[in-house]
């Protein structure tokens, strides 16, 4: 009998099948892994877990009971935890307040802060983690505020944890942390079911691995018998064609120059210039200034200094509006709180991007019908142009953003971590959409944690470490970047030198 | 799942049915109510009554749709509504036209929305606090420019301009009209409407998508200080008086259930004109079907309050869910 068993689950959505008859079951003392394309239905399947969505059909039982919860609290009673890609901890609240939110040890006259934070403590020092639990969630890193969840999970006596993309917004220490953490909880017994897009990730970890393809359960593998390649053909249900070659940047002159771009305290000067069509990288640790680069760029937040240069003329840009203008466009990292309008339709969040071309005219309903369908089509994107965005996967919301750029026209894209949570088949084709734009003369700002993908893609990488420019780096290998991410030997260009693009850079 | 569409489709009618069914209730069990004449070239009957009087709440709730859609409130549509009616009012009284007139209610108006846009966008004032604060401060300065009496006025082209009655028709219900269809040309036939929904539904995201949120939130004030103004106008013109304490007294609150009842949702994003109307005019038609049948007011109240509740339940916009 197994901790966890799933057997014929079905769950409908206006218009969509998201689980057809799915079968699962996961052991004792084991990881396992639930890999799909966008769409897949892994979210949907880990909330029929956790009791936020309930099954349509089907029987789910745990240790051999029939159970059917309704909410995250039933499910935890059960003793499924779970721990969701947006960390779901109250952020004004301390971490002690948050690991035992509902369970807090009570004195007649209120709750007794010394035994909280003991018991906090001890919880977290149980995981391996020290750190000050009276301290805000707000204050301290996703990774801390991850190991919060599994130690709140694992207090309440969670047998099973179910965790979706866990680690999409971490920096690749905090993953090895959580991965050694993952094995421990192993040993001790517990069933852990991971979904994640890495493959990477799944074979360092699973034990067996659930496939999923449109809703239904194409198979499961056992890891060590199984390959990397087999189960991108059993997700995509065909090989994958191989990653698109990184291309030659192209020669021209930099016709985008940032000149000391910066946000006292919160980014250091910055010079760097972009020829048409040519893509640079950016790389950094979690907290090392990407994101806050990508913002100052726009000038998505106030007080940012510096200059930056069109076609060698100075132009001013204090909003993203501004920024737009010059054809200056963000994909930002947080998809939901920066990227979209979730209550709205796929078309209406796309006519955002084309509307501000044509003013305050409209574009006709039908213009942005078929603009919709254009892009649906481009991506591959799994909606209709009516869709609400809340509703799609988390991949295809990453595409609907892209598509929003692209469909803009802009000149330079800076695109913040824009394949984080999209499948490997979706991965290449967007690298494919994105190539295709910088060939017709896009230039592209490139930022991810994924150092293959930049590796790929961007000639130049500018590496950035403690909020400053570290160096620009030409032709790097994934360990150079990684040495000089964590302040190694420099064997770059100092980043204030400017290389002209396709200049040294391209012998 | 053509089903399912349907069923969102039909949903999105909840209104009507709310305004349908109370209209049956009330013509059932009201006599006369479903009645209808022509009588010295107009139509009379209670359902125009209805119409008359639901002008003032149908006005200030369509400006107060835009306002909530982009994801703000107005408490101050009430107290706008006594300020134009008493700047109209002085202005007549003045010897200004019915031009004059109007041009006061409407700049006031104007005036006090632009007010109000300001201190939610360049201030970044929560709105109900910002709009509070002008509904207090705006109920002062009617009162003040009224002098502490209801301003007369009697011998003004204003009256005769509102009351003139083209088509059998109240002008009044015809500014509806114009108003509503003025809306509607600024929401589908330019990118106004698309820029109010996205930045109600989320401002961030808006202002990197390059939309100009501030100006986009600034306007739906703007708009709401006119509709209200308007409702003033009319109601000046109606008692040919403008009475600074209780003109458009609760005015807020009867307009922020006419957009409940309408389905749109009070955390933005989502902009229902028609839809506005025909909840004012339901809560209208209970109003007029109470009286004709001499409810006592408290019990009015009562029922009021239950047949809102129904109502907002069913208009309930369905992704707004209750929370899992
Ligand atoms: N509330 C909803 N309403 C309508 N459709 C939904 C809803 N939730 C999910 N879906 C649909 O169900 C399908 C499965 O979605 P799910 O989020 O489970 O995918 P996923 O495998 O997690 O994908 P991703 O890798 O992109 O996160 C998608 O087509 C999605 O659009
Ligand atoms: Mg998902």
């Amino acid at each position: 009998m197994n901790p966890l068993e799933l057997a014929g689950i079905e769950k409908r959505f206006p218009g969509v099948v998201a689980l057809d008859g799915v079968d699962l079951d996961v052991r004792a003392g084991e990881i396992h892994a639930l890999v799909g394309q966008n769409g897949a239905g892994k979210s949907t399947l880990a909330k029929i877990l956790t009791g936020l969505e309930r099954a349509d059909a089907g029987t789910f039982s745990v240790d051999g009971r029939r159970v059917r919860p309704r909410s995250p609290a039933e499910a935890l009673a059960l003793g499924i935890g779970a721990i969701h890609q947006e960390v779901d901890l109250v952020p004004e609240l301390s971490l002690a307040e948050n690991l035992l939110l509902g369970r807090e040890p009570l004195r007649w006259w209120g709750s007794d802060r010394r035994e909280l934070a003991s018991r906090a403590r001890r919880a977290l020092a149980d995981l391996g983690v020290e750190v000050d639990v009276r301290r805000a969630a707000k204050d301290v890193p996703l990774g801390v505020q991850q190991q919060v969840c599994i130690a709140r999970a694992l207090s309440s006596d969670a047998r099973i944890l179910i965790y979706d993309e866990p680690t999409a917004s971490l920096g690749s220490a905090e993953v090895e942390r959580l991965f050694a953490q993952m094995r421990a909880l192993r040993e001790r017994g517990l069933a852990q079911v991971f979904v994640a897009h890495s493959l990477e990730q799944v074979f360092a970890l699973a034990d067996r691995i659930t496939v999923l393809r449109d809703g239904k359960r194409v198979g499961t593998f056992v890891a060590r018998e199984s390959s990397p390649h087999a189960i991108v053909e059993a997700m995509l249900g065909a090989a994958l064609g191989g990653a698109p070659e990184r291309r030659a940047s192209t020669a021209g002159h930099a016709w985008f120059e940032a000149r000391g771009l910066a946000r006292p305290g919160v980014l250091a000067p910055i010079d760097f210039a972009l020829a048409p069509g040519e893509v640079l990288g950016v790389v950094g640790l979690v907290g090392s200034g990407r994101t806050e680069l990508a913002r100052a760029l726009v000038a998505a937040d106030p007080g940012v200094h510096g200059e930056r240069l069109v076609d060698g003329a100075p132009v001013r840009v204090t909003s993203p509006r501004a920024a737009a203008r010059v054809g200056l466009w963000l994909s930002p990292e947080d998809r939901k709180v920066d990227g979209l309008c979730l209550g709205l339709s796929v078309r209406e969040n796309l006519a955002l991007g084309v509307q501000r071309r044509a003013r305050f005219a409209r574009v006709s309903r039908a213009e942005q019908t078929e603009l919709a369908e254009r892009w649906i089509r481009a991506l591959g994107i799994a909606a209709t142009p009516e869709q609400r965005v809340g509703t799609l996967s988390g991949g295809n919301q990453q595409k609907v953003i892209l598509a929003r750029l692209l469909a803009a026209e802009p000149r330079l894209v800076v695109l913040d971590e824009p394949t984080r949570g999209v499948d490997v088949g979706a991965k290449a084709q967007l690298e494919a959409r994105i190539a295709e734009c910088a060939e017709r003369g896009l230039s592209v700002l490139f930022i991810s944690s994924e150092l293959d993908e930049v590796v790929r893609r961007a000639r130049r990488v500018l590496v950035l470490r403690d909020r400053r420019a570290e160096v620009l780096l030409v032709d790097a290998d994934v360990a150079a970047l990684r040495r000089a991410m964590a302040g190694g030997e420099t064997a770059g260009t100092a980043p204030h030198t400017m290389v002209p693009p396709g200049g040294r850079d391209a012998e | 799942m053509p089903s399912e569409r349907v069923r969102a489709k039909l949903a999105s009618f909840a209104p009507l049915y709310v305004l349908l069914a109370t209209w049956l209730v009330a013509a059932l069990t009201t006599p006369h109510f479903a009645e209808l004449a022509w009588r010295d070239g107009r139509v009379v009957g209670a359902s125009v009554d209805v119409c008359v009087r639901a002008v003032p709440v149908m006005l200030a709730a369509l400006g107060l749709t835009l306002v909530i859609a982009g994801g703000g409130i107005d408490l101050s549509v009430g107290s706008v509504l006594a300020l134009a009616a008493v700047g109209a009012a002085r202005a007549s009284e003045a010897g200004g036209s019915a031009a004059v007139a109007v041009g006061a209610a409407v700049g006031l108006g104007l005036l006090v929305g632009a007010l109000n846009g300001a201190l939610v966008v360049a201030l970044g004032l929560a709105p109900i606090v910002a709009t509070l604060a002008s509904m207090i401060v705006v109920r002062g300065a009617a009162q003040l420019a009224a002098g502490g009496v209801v301003v007369p006025i009697d011998r003004s082209g204003l009256v005769e301009f509102l009351g003139a009655r083209p088509a059998g028709l109240p002008a009044s219900v015809l500014l509806v009209g114009l108003l509503f269809a003025a809306f509607v040309v600024a929401k589908r036939g330019f990118a106004f409407g698309l820029y109010i929904e996205a930045s109600g539904d989320n401002p961030r995201a808006a202002r990197l998508a390059g939309l100009p949120v501030g100006a986009v939130l600034f306007a739906t004030y703007v708009l709401c200080g006119l509709a209200s103004a308007l409702a003033g106008l009319v109601v000046a013109s109606e008692i040919r008086a403008a009475d600074s304490a209780s003109a458009g007294l609760y005015l807020e609150l009867d307009a922020i259930l006419a957009v409940v009842i309408g389905g749109t949702p009070l955390s933005g994003g989502r902009a229902r004109l028609l839809a506005t109307l025909v909840g004012a005019l339901a809560l209208q038609t209970l109003a007029t079907a109470m009286l004709m049948h001499g409810l006592a007011p408290h019990v009015a109240l009562l029922v009021k309050g239950l047949v809102v509740l129904v109502a907002a339940a069913i208009a309930r916009p369905s992704w707004g869910r209750a929370i899992a």
